[in-house]
């Protein structure tokens, strides 16, 4: 599936300007419109996941009578993927599905659409990836659910436990601490996840292997693992007295070579397993029953796109499954305490903590008093070059450069957020005017005008767009110009966008802009392990200086020459909540913040109170000792990766522990036990506390024992 | 990288090699009878790492899991043929022909899964319960059993025999 770019002008008869919709996604021009016959695998039957965040009541009011009026038109119905019986009704955040035709009412002007599409609330739209999977249905003997475990044979070192409702329940007062951790290539069967009766992994959800639209039900959902099927899965690949995990995931569809995409748990490294174990690993002999554990495969598909925020409904719906889980698990009592981890991250974004799903996470936080805490990382974005600051208060213009890579086989985006006043609704239009110079000269301008769009030319074909969007609940404006992949592997006939230096200027309108507008480059990268696909597209200009006159890395924008591309605010845009728990990085030997951690959200008026990150914890070992070690993808495996994306686990670590001694762990009370006699003191330059957030965590004395 | 070849691929070379190495090198440390080697988990490890080599082809691109497995299937065949003709008077054992249905288990249908075709747990490493799900497409031409107790010996291959695992300390 090729979800990158569409060659073709948006007709005018066409679909219609999604952006007419309050708070639509700002992509859902070029995903619904332009990008439609790549994004929409199944033509007009795709089902396409959203979320959905309501900021006024009317909003939540309009959409529940509006699914009901549409629930017997096939065509424009929604279901509902999180529902629960209190759920409507409510303004609790929602994912769902809906086909396009839904949000061509909705931009259309149709009667019964009207007072949902003009009311305040986000939507973000979602990979429907995940569908493709499931084109030929899941493996034969994939256990999605009902399938009898094999019986357990030969000598087993796993001998089948309790029954899983008797595991749920206790008759001791309960000191269990469910960790959730939404990931990709999570090895559930590794030996760190369990005990010397059995797994650990209470639920274990594989979203590839997920067929269906129906809500999270109490019972199990498709592709679904509970803790008596682990058990007998491990029980049944015994194989000469040891578990064979091969064979566990092969049966689980975990890992299917007949499947072409990439297989995360099949590599030695896997991203989920290393942060699982950071999370909740113990060595079985531990016996950590206490410690249970709710694992999430994210579709595979949607992870290996890192441009574009097509993860938010998964994860939020992820997010949903681990409340729900961590809420049967303690057998009619009160919910569990959840610890939820997700090392993922953008990098385009507001980054003012109001994003779709940012507010969606703190809404969750919010409504459990304490009891459920979510862990994001700070991104490792801190020297990617990808954001601008522009300041027309005291320029007459500001210009600097895109560089886009040759061989970028996905399209590139840049999103500048125009500042935010006290109402933006209110905001004076034609503020600003920007410029898009291709590398052979060719100029697109655009203006801060109602609706505006220019489409992008190159030798005559369309090659990108340039549109205003207008953000949903709060009325804040963005320019965002998408561009075409630079390559495509196989002969085409579709156009490209030209790779190079493309210049960016930005110019003063008629009416003052109050403050900096801020420009970010959309991550575009290749995880580990995956395919090339993206290259990342970046910023460049005259006075950023990458390295000092010593040949050092310069990880902090330098006082002066002070120049529009900057270090700071690369925080990953959906880690600048309230209530979410940010974890930077820092070198463990000599307590550097590690140079490629990012930080801080940028919205002047609130800056210190949502400083981000919240604490640090270890990332690397040293300057030389990459990473940190923890589980490979099959147990007896130690392997280092390092990034925020190991930080978070440790800190997620950190907090179970804290609800498990019944103490206070939300976001203030671990910035309040993160050591700040640090900040500031350590590395060559002043460390900005945007980067070191309250403070230090050394990594919890249960992992002490994998230290190098 | 690796180039795509321009060959068929059925069936894989590697595992083909892996599986014939790792059956022969098995048997014969049960053979010498020396502790730990004779412990199922030295068979465990030495058909794991068969395994493994055989799917990285599939990891590189250069195999589709069903030449894996007939290529396994066709490794361990030969394999328990070596043996029996090197140890089968000795240790009074037969030799079971298997059979590849290729049609039954086509591209992109099956996975391999090396407890499909063989089971450490029976004694030695035989192929596995043809009424195994996942084995019935490979049918193994039960009738076919071929009885070598003073049969088909190799004098050469036992002298062999003999001496490799004599060289077992």
């Amino acid at each position: 599936m090729d979800l990158d770019g569409y060659d073709g002008k948006a007709q005018q008869d066409g679909p219609p300007d999604f952006r007419r919709i309050v708070g639509m996604d700002p992509a859902a021009d070029w995903l619904l419109g332009t990008a439609a016959p790549d994004f929409l695998i199944r033509g007009e039957e795709t089902e396409i996941p959203f979320l959905l965040v309501f900021d006024e009541s009317a909003a939540a009011e309009a959409f529940w009578s509006l699914v009901d009026a549409v629930a017997d038109e096939a065509r424009i119905r929604v279901a509902i993927m999180s529902r629960r019986a209190e759920l409507r009704g409510s303004c609790d955040p929602v994912a769902a599905v809906a086909k396009r035709a839904f949000f061509e009412r909705l931009a259309g002007g149709d009667e019964r659409f009207f007072s949902f599409a003009a009311a305040r609330k986000s939507i973000t739209l979602s990979d429907p990836a995940y569908l493709a999977l499931l084109k030929d249905g899941p493996p034969d003997d994939a256990r999605g659910g009902g399938d009898t475990p094999r019986p357990e044979r030969g000598e087993s070192r796993v001998p089948t436990r309790r029954s899983s409702a008797d595991a749920d329940r206790q008759d001791a007062p309960d000191c269990r601490v469910v960790m959730a951790v939404i990931d990709d290539g999570i090895a559930f069967a590794h030996a760190r996840l369990r005990t010397s009766a059995g797994t650990r992994v209470a639920h274990f959800w594989n979203m590839n292997l997920w067929s269906g639209f129906g809500p999270i039900s109490p019972g199990k959902i498709s592709g679904e693992l509970d803790r008596a099927e682990i058990d007998g899965l491990l029980g049944g690949s015994v194989r000469g007295g040891a578990i064979d995990e091969d064979e566990v995931y092969r049966k689980a569809g975990l890992v299917d070579f007949r499947d072409p995409r990439h297989k995360a748990a099949a590599l030695r490294v896997a991203h989920g397993a290393h942060v699982t174990d950071l999370a909740a690993g113990y060595d079985p002999d531990e016996e950590m029953d206490a410690r249970p554990v709710i694992a999430v495969q994210l579709p595979t598909l949607a992870v290996e796109r890192t441009v574009g925020k097509l993860l938010d409904t998964y994860i939020f719906l992820a997010v949903w499954f681990a409340l729900a889980r961590a809420k049967q698990m303690a057998g009619g009592g009160q919910a569990l305490p959840l610890v939820i981890n997700t090392s993922f991250g953008y990098v385009a974004g507001a980054h003012d903590g109001k994003a779709p799903l940012e507010r969606a996470l703190d809404a969750v936080i919010a409504a459990h008093e304490g009891r459920v805490q979510i862990v994001l990382p700070a991104g490792n974005a801190q020297l990617s070059r990808c954001h601008a600051e522009i300041d027309l208060t005291c320029n007459e213009k500001v210009e600097f450069d895109w560089i886009v890579q040759p061989d970028d086989r996905t399209v590139s985006v840049v999103e500048v957020w125009l500042p935010a006043s006290e109402d933006p609704h209110a905001d004076p239009f034609e503020r600003i005017e920007m410029r898009v110079t291709q590398p052979d000269g060719t100029e697109t301008a655009i203006a801060e005008t109602l609706f505006a769009a220019k489409d992008i030319e190159h030798r005559s074909r369309w090659v990108g767009r340039m549109s205003l969007v207008q953000r949903g609940f709060d009325g804040r404006r963005m320019l965002r110009l998408q561009i075409l992949p630079t390559a495509r592997p196989e002969p085409d006939p579709r156009a490209l966008a030209p790779a190079g230096r493309w210049q960016l200027a930005f110019s003063r309108g008629k009416e003052p802009l109050e403050g900096s507008a801020h420009a970010w480059s959309e991550r575009d990268d290749r995880l580990y392990g995956y395919p090339q696909r993206g290259r990342q597209a970046y910023f460049d200009h005259a006075t950023y200086q990458r390295h000092d006159a010593r040949g050092f890395v310069v990880a902090d924008d330098p006082a002066a020459p002070k120049g529009p591309v900057r270090r700071a605010s690369l925080l990953n845009s959906f880690a600048s909540g309230a209530g979410v728990i940010t974890a930077g990085g820092y070198s463990e030997d000599d307590g550097r913040v590690a140079d490629y951690s990012a930080g801080g959200p940028n919205t002047p008026a609130e800056a210190d109170g949502r400083r981000k990150p919240d604490v640090l914890l270890p990332s690397d070992g040293s300057r030389v000792l990459y990473g940190v070690l923890a589980a490979g993808a099959r147990s007896a495996g130690r392997v280092a990766l390092d990034g925020t994306s190991v930080a978070a686990p440790q800190l997620a670590r950190h907090i179970a522990e804290r609800l498990a001694a019944g103490k206070p762990a939300h976001r203030a009370a671990m910035q309040g036990v993160a050591d700040a006699s640090t900040i500031g003191v350590i590395g060559d330059f002043p460390e900005p506390p945007e980067r070191s957030g309250w403070g230090r965590l050394a990594r919890s004395d249960t992992l002490r024992s994998v230290r190098r | 990288m690796i180039v795509t070849p321009g060959h068929g691929a059925l069936p894989s070379g590697h595992a083909t090699e892996a599986f014939a190495a790792a059956l022969v090198l098995w048997e014969l440390i049960r053979d010498r009878g020396k502790k730990p080697y004779g412990d199922p988990g030295y068979g465990v490890q030495l058909m794991g790492l068969a395994a493994r080599i055989a799917v990285n082809r599939t990891v590189a691109g250069v195999h589709f899991p069903i030449d894996t497995v007939a290529g396994a299937l066709l490794g361990l065949t030969l394999g328990d043929y070596f043996v029996a003709r090197a140890n089968g008077a000795a240790a009074d054992r037969t030799y079971l022909p298997a059979h590849f249905d290729g049609a039954a288990g086509g591209i992109g249908k099956v996975d391999f899964l090396a407890a499909d075709i063989y089971d450490l747990d029976l004694p030695g490493v035989r192929f596995a319960d043809p009424g195994h799900a996942s084995v019935k497409r490979f049918d193994l031409g039960a009738g076919h059993a071929v009885d070598l107790a003073g049969g088909i010996p190799s004098p050469p291959l036992e002298w062999l025999w003999a001496k490799a695992k004599a060289e077992w300390r």
